[in-house]
């Protein structure tokens, strides 16, 4: 009776500070497609032992990030001759079922799917590297509809495959083409795969779209080889900023609230931030900034906390202003081109070497609260987060850590 | 606001010091935080091994100096590449004995881009060639003395020194490979580890045009070590590139 008093009384008062305990990861870069969860009761630094390992299996090769929905995950992966999505148990990472979507994509770095799978009800979405756009079911793993977009569209297979991730948004999900002829994106109707619209210009440089509100109106922001440009979820073009033209650009736009749209790439390109405001017709773009060696994202994006940007600068780890440009700190050797995602004011950084460090998020200095080694070899897929749990993966391992705080262990156990 | 003020003072201070201080001066220093006389015997004859990790691909390497000639190894799994300047030419052998001699613009760039650290910078005054100082920079907020070497090639090296330390945290060179052609390759110097009475780098990243990282974690060095000389002599049978 006790206990039963002590953990009502733990979970009234998690729930009076509006903590979040589980929260979905259920495309590329999370809920809002920007590498941050609304999770909190999270650790500070790992136990005595080292992390707590949940499990731990092989996998096939590919860059494709984990979505998380409720109990069951999904990635995508490959054998010699073939890509696939897998779904898998979240308590054991058993294999539910796995779907061939392709057959294999072969690159030096790395072979396998490099989309991530968008998840939303009973569908899944995902992108194979030859360009085959599929959506799943995903209680069985039967394919529902599949668009070959290199034959719809004309585009030929990027030197690095099909990388893009597709969002969804309400009723539709949208992709990146990187056709001519105001086909740069396109819209499917989820349900029955029927193309609803496409819109905008550009060729595509690998990237993923970022969704975001801005003056009460939601909209679609996509970087690619010659501009940003924002359509709306109808395939309006609302507004675009011309941007060194660079067929490489797969770190995703940062929107930082209220109106400055952060952009950045490597080889030479560098970073901008960009201002919208609206006018009467339509919406103004000013370059707040510019600089081609402050900011070099290479194929991790950063991501925005608390007015900063925390991201890598090639093999540097930085924290900036991002109205200002200004540098507040820079952190490097170990850390490669690591990936991030942000969660209860801490930065989960998986470095390129396969260590797993937690950072206090602080624009005061790089404050490493934990690392480890997890993996050997090439680790290029930033990590999700779902119900306090981290899932991280390389080319050879897919991996899931429990970081949830003792407290919140125990009231979860507990309920 | 008081870091920017503190970053601003330590390179106006720099500044001053460097102004003041002449090239030979910083070298002098530069050569005494690394080990003084020792550090030119060490650096002129030395093997360095380790580990070497790029893009996450772990790596053994091997680099054996001996004045002007290098000889590079990287070690994946059971198989063996090496890449060999003697002064002259450069080649490269792969595991299964074949070797292939870069051209002479290649190798040329090969060879300035592979000495040892900083031994180059160095002995750049004693080849009669200038060193410039170009006062300060700012490297990532840390305050850094810069110094400008001349190549045979004609192109330039840049030096990047520690003013509280003078140990040198940073270099950009240009480099050579099939891959990338020419492009310039930075080095940082991370960490910092007595070897035999020399303070050399223990851990230092390499970049060839913002493309991958390679990490070295030095495990050993030997100083004066013992080798076979027909390492640096030029195979017999080798395809031209």
């Amino acid at each position: 009776m006790i206990r039963f008093f002590q953990i009502f009384m733990g979970f009234m008062v998690w729930g009076s500070l509006g903590s979040v305990f589980c929260s979905d990861w259920p495309q590329f870069r999370g809920p809002n497609a920007d590498g941050i969860s609304s999770e909190t009761g999270l650790i500070v630094g790992w136990p005595e032992s080292g992390p707590i390992i949940r499990w731990r299996h092989k996998i096939g090769e590919g860059f494709s990030g984990i979505s998380v929905v409720g109990k069951v995950f999904y990635t995508g992966d490959s054998t010699e001759k073939a890509e696939y999505i897998i779904k898998g148990d979240n308590e054991t990472g058993t294999v539910l079922w796995r779907q061939k979507i392709a057959g294999i994509f072969e690159d030096s770095w790395g072979n396998g799917p490099r989309s991530t799978p968008a998840v939303d009800g009973n569908s899944l979405f995902v992108m194979s590297s030859e360009g085959l756009f599929c959506a799943l079911d995903t209680r069985t793993g039967q394919v529902l509809w599949v668009h070959d977009i290199k034959k719809e569209f004309g585009v030929e297979t990027p030197r690095w495959g099909f990388c893009m991730s597709p969002l969804v948004i309400g009723d539709r999900v949208i992709l990146e083409i990187g056709a001519s002829e105001q086909r740069s994106v396109a819209a499917y109707e989820k349900e029955t795969g029927k193309l609803l619209w496409t819109s905008g210009q550009g060729g595509s440089a690998y990237g993923s779209p970022l969704p975001i509100r801005f003056e009460n109106q939601d909209q679609i922001l996509f970087l690619n080889d010659t501009r940003l440009q924002s359509i709306s979820p109808q395939g309006e073009v609302l507004w675009q900023y011309m941007w060194k033209e660079n067929n490489i650009k797969p770190a995703s736009p940062i929107f930082v609230p209220p109106n400055v749209v952060v952009i950045s790439a490597a080889y030479g390109v560098g970073a901008a931030a960009i201002e919208i405001s609206p006018e009467e017709q339509g919406i103004h773009t000013k370059a707040l900034w510019q600089n081609n060696t402050l900011l070099r994202n290479h194929f991790t994006s950063s991501l925005t906390l608390d007015g900063f940007v925390y991201g890598f600068d090639n093999a540097t780890m930085k924290c900036l202003d991002p109205k200002t440009g200004k540098q507040h700190w820079a952190q490097r050797g170990g850390l490669g081109k690591g990936s991030l995602i942000a969660a209860d004011g801490k930065l989960f950084l998986l470095t390129e070497m396969g260590k797993l460090k937690l950072l206090k998020a602080s624009s005061e200095g790089y404050q490493e609260l934990a690392s480890t080694r997890l993996f050997e070899g090439r680790c290029w897929t930033a990590p999700s987060l779902s119900n306090g749990m981290v899932y991280i993966r390389n080319l050879k391992e897919i991996m899931c850590l429990d970081v949830r705080s003792p407290q919140r262990a125990t009231l979860q156990k507990g309920g | 606001m008081h870091r920017t003020i503190a970053i601003f003072l330590i390179i106006s201070v720099t500044s001053c010091l460097a102004q003041e201080s002449s090239v030979s001066e910083i070298l002098q220093r530069v050569q005494e935080a690394h080990g003084g006389a020792a550090f030119s015997k060490a650096t002129f004859s030395i093997q360095v091994s380790g580990s070497y990790d790029v893009a996450g691909s772990l790596r053994s390497f091997e680099i054996i100096k001996h004045g002007h000639q290098i000889r590079q190894t990287i070690t994946i799994g059971n198989e063996e590449y090496s890449t060999t300047w003697n002064g002259t030419d450069a080649w490269s052998t792969g595991p299964d004995g074949s070797a292939e001699k870069f051209d002479p613009k290649a190798a040329q760039l090969f060879g300035e881009e592979q000495s040892v650290f900083f031994s180059s910078l160095l002995d750049t005054p004693k080849n009669g060639n200038e060193v410039k100082l170009l006062g300060t920079k700012d490297l990532d907020g840390m305050p850094a003395i810069h110094l400008q070497t001349g190549l045979k090639s004609g192109q330039v090296q840049d030096w990047y020194v520690d003013p509280v330390t003078y140990r040198v945290i940073k270099k950009v060179v240009p480099g050579w490979s099939d891959w990338l052609g020419d492009h310039m390759v930075v080095y940082w110097f991370l960490e910092f580890k007595m070897f035999s009475g020399v303070l050399l780098p223990s851990f230092y990243e390499r970049e060839h045009n913002e493309t991958f990282i390679h990490s070295y974690t030095v495990d050993r060095v030997v100083i004066n070590p013992k080798f076979d000389d027909q390492v640096f002599v030029l195979p017999k049978d080798l395809k031209k590139s």
